[in-house]
């Protein structure tokens, strides 16, 4: 075991399979000489050359086109996008092809590339930098979405995804990059579809997705001081999204709530609620409750931007409350 | 139009029935697909659905809740909003007959005296709201939740408020309990006269029986009544058996718990299935036009629960694997013993098999499940001095310690006759000493 950061921990993962796996390339703005924006890339040019990471120009549509050209044909494409948000140029590629064409060539043609982005509000980067698009993807067949929020988790699901025939979103939330944290020495993988309990408790189950994860965690520890014990879940993959988790613990805990940073309405807290709704029915003891970003886009100024986010006070109180309810 | 509820007939051979609680409330809504009545009967609770959003009427003098009534007798009926049930609309043309009132409008009809005008009040009078969690666990403990009033911030009745209740009445029960059983006080006698001692009134107190503890009276006596029944035992050698298991314990504690080890009745109920294969004669049924031989095999295992023993069916056990018994036969047993086992998973079996080795029994003469022939018991596994390569002409009779285990076999003698059957208690011996034998068919 050894400490790394998440950033780091996701680029181990990227360097050792590109050094297995001589398939595997990088596209994206400023992943070659530079090392990406966020350092997710750094030292790899020197390592592998300007053939596995190839700058692009600002064109997603265009060269998301070109990774599923060379993702159908044998390669095994890397898209790093810095910011999610501008994936959403390319959706027609994404979903009309990349989710599809494995499908459409009855299994004779397969789809091994990952897109990768930041997601989250934070660090005042306005609302074009901002979006997290997890709902939107988890609601197309065919892809894959994996959103990881510790750095073991983040090295053994970005191999999992570079050993799969499957295109897989893989969504890192900002806020989380820096965070260290222990990850194994051996050549793991961390399968997709399989929750994380992130803490375990009896009184209230408390899903999150990403930083809220972190948050969740923190509202436990305070929560833990006046003896509410919160199970805090992180499902790390919103497709496949393992609700058999979620359901044995409210079983346990008969309350519910769902903490997300993005948009509430016909999003990830309202799949999981009617998941629960339907097969956990007779466990519940109280309404299933929802505590989401607020339903706009994301503000510059610091101030307002940390108020339309649930916190760890406001997720600590709604807790409190819907144990006391 | 008003439609007729009846007891429901829960199994092949259910003739009764009894109403153990109406879900939903007289003049009620009812939407389809909503359980409004359970009924006990052929050992498991049935939760009756209604196949119709409508409103729910009981018969005023109809059967009582723990009443047991013949199936098919008249419960009460659905009706449509505005629609009365049969029994008050006589009521209702008797005495607008009665009111010689030939222009009596409608209006007037409306307000006649009904005991439900309003099909919809019962909505209003719902009473307080509950948790799903909280009338799940009230329902399990038989707490009266409608008198219960909510802690919670919301006003609802949560878990907690019904396990506080139940928690409660468990007490008082007890107190009751301690009450009735306190020791009468006993006269002192003077020592110069030895008088009789002075015993106590023991009274037996009849035990509350349920209706599983009936059924299974009743089904006892038909058995012991009705069959020939004759019992074999014969000592056999499971000391393979043993070895299997254990050897299968070993890879199974590697898997993690994810993988059950099968259990010996798992082992049996395969390795049985796979005899009854070769000896189908065993695999039968008595009725009137004579012998059925069944196409299927499935097992029946006993089970003890608190409510009485029940036997849980284990399909065609002689086409799965192994780990797919052991996880059947985990939930029904699981299922069996927290009383949500369905009538279903109790129907159905072909042949039985019985197991007390775990209370150091030998050999017993186990009563066939009707309308099975034959029920296998199986004894404990205990290590003895065997004679070994007696009947082996390459090597000399010596002395070893063998996990040995009786086998009983009680067959119907009207189905199958005692050569037969002894055939096929040899087949299970086999099976249990060289388990190989059926492990790779």
């Amino acid at each position: 075991m050894k400490e790394l950061t998440y950033t780091v921990a996701a680029r181990e993962a990227l360097d050792e399979e590109m050094a297995r796996d001589p398939r595997i390339f990088v596209m994206g703005e400023g992943i070659g000489k530079r090392g990406g924006n966020f350092n997710t890339t750094l030292g790899l040019y020197e390592k592998y050359g300007p053939l596995r990471l190839c700058d692009t120009p600002i064109a997603e549509r265009g060269f998301i086109g070109l990774a599923v050209g060379a993702a159908m044909s044998g390669s095994i494409p890397v898209i790093d996008f810095m910011m999610v948000d501008f994936i959403l140029d390319a959706m027609g590629e994404i979903i009309n092809q990349m989710a599809k064409m494995q499908y459409m060539s009855s299994g004779r043609l397969r789809m091994p590339m990952v897109l990768r982005g930041c997601i989250g509000i934070g660090g005042a980067a306005a609302t074009h930098h901002s979006g997290s698009y997890y709902s939107i993807f988890s609601n197309i067949p065919g892809l894959r979405v994996i959103v990881p929020t510790t750095p073991a988790d983040v090295k053994g699901m970005f191999r999992t995804a570079l050993r799969g025939n499957d295109p897989v979103i893989m969504l890192e939330h900002k806020n989380l990059l820096s965070n260290k944290g222990l990850v194994p020495d051996e050549d793991y993988t961390t399968p997709f579809g399989q929750a994380r309990i992130a803490r375990a408790g009896k009184h209230v189950t408390a899903v999150g997705v990403a930083l809220t994860v972190q948050k969740c965690v923190q509202a436990a520890e305070v929560l833990a001081k006046q003896g509410i014990e919160v199970e805090v879940i992180d499902p790390r993959s919103t497709s496949p999204l393992d609700i058999a988790t979620i359901l044995q613990s409210v079983k346990k805990t008969g309350r519910l709530m769902i903490v997300d940073d993005a948009f509430e309405p016909c999003g990830f807290g309202a799949e999981v609620s009617a998941q629960v709704g339907a097969h956990g029915f007779d466990d519940l003891d109280a309404p299933i409750r929802r505590l989401s970003g607020a339903f706009a886009p994301t503000p510059y100024s610091p101030p307002l931007e940390q108020e339309i986010v649930p916190s760890v006070e406001t997720i600590t109180k709604a807790l409190y409350d819907l144990v006391k309810e | 139009m008003a439609v007729e509820i009846v007891m429901p007939k829960l199994g092949w051979t259910a003739e009764e029935a009894t109403i153990t609680e109406w879900t939903k409330k007289d003049g009620e809504l009812v939407q389809r697909g909503e359980v409004y009545l359970l009924v006990e009967g052929d050992k498991s609770v049935n939760e009756i659905e209604s196949f119709e959003t409508a409103i729910l009427r009981l018969l005023p003098d109809g059967p009582k809740v723990g009443e047991t009534v013949k199936i098919g007798t008249l419960l009460g009926y659905f009706v449509q909003p505005g629609e009365k049930p049969p029994f008050e609309a006589a009521q209702a043309a008797a005495q607008l007959g009665g009111q010689a009132e030939p222009q009596a409008s409608p209006s007037a009809a409306a307000a006649a005296p009904s005991p439900n005008p309003d099909p919809y009040a019962g909505r209003d009078k719902r009473g307080p709201k509950i948790s799903p969690r909280a009338l799940r666990i009230a329902n399990e403990l038989g707490v009266d939740w409608q008198k219960l009033t909510g802690s919670g911030t919301s006003g609802r009745i949560v878990e907690a408020d019904v396990q506080a209740a139940a928690a409660a009445m468990a007490a008082t029960a007890a107190a009751k309990v301690a009450v009735v059983q306190a020791p009468p006080v006993q006269p002192v006698a003077a020592p110069a006269i030895v008088p009789a001692p002075t015993q106590p009134v023991v009274r037996a107190t009849p035990v509350a029986s349920n209706a599983t503890r009936k059924t299974i009276a009743a089904r006892m006596s038909q058995s012991a009544h009705t069959t020939a029944p004759v019992t074999l035992t014969t000592e056999v050698d499971a000391s393979e058996l043993f070895k299997l298991r254990e050897t299968l314990k070993g890879e199974g504690a590697g898997r993690g718990a994810a993988q059950l080890v099968p259990s010996y009745n798992d082992l049996f109920a395969k390795l049985v299935a796979l005899a009854l294969q070769d000896h189908p004669a065993l695999n039968a049924s008595w009725s009137d036009e004579g012998v059925i031989q069944h196409a299927h095999i499935n097992i029946g295992m006993a089970v003890q629960t608190e409510r009485g023993l029940l036997v849980p069916v284990v399909r065609d056990p002689a086409r799965k694997s192994l780990p797919d018994i052991a996880a059947e036969a985990n939930r029904l047993v699981e299922q069996a013993r927290n009383a949500t086992l369905s009538g279903d998973d109790m129907r159905g079996g072909t042949f039985t098999i019985t197991n007390l080795g775990m209370y150091d029994i030998d050999g017993f003469t186990p009563v066939i499940n009707l309308p099975e022939c034959a029920i296998l018991g199986i004894g404990r596994m205990v290590a003895k001095v065997v004679v070994v390569d007696e009947a082996n002409p390459r090597r000399a009779a010596r002395t070893a310690i063998r996990k040995m285990m009786v086998l009983s076999l009680t067959f119907d003698h009207r189905v199958v006759d005692g050569a037969p059957a002894a055939q096929f208690l040899q087949r299970v011996k086999k099976f249990v000493e060289q388990p190989y034998i059926w492990l790779v068919r």
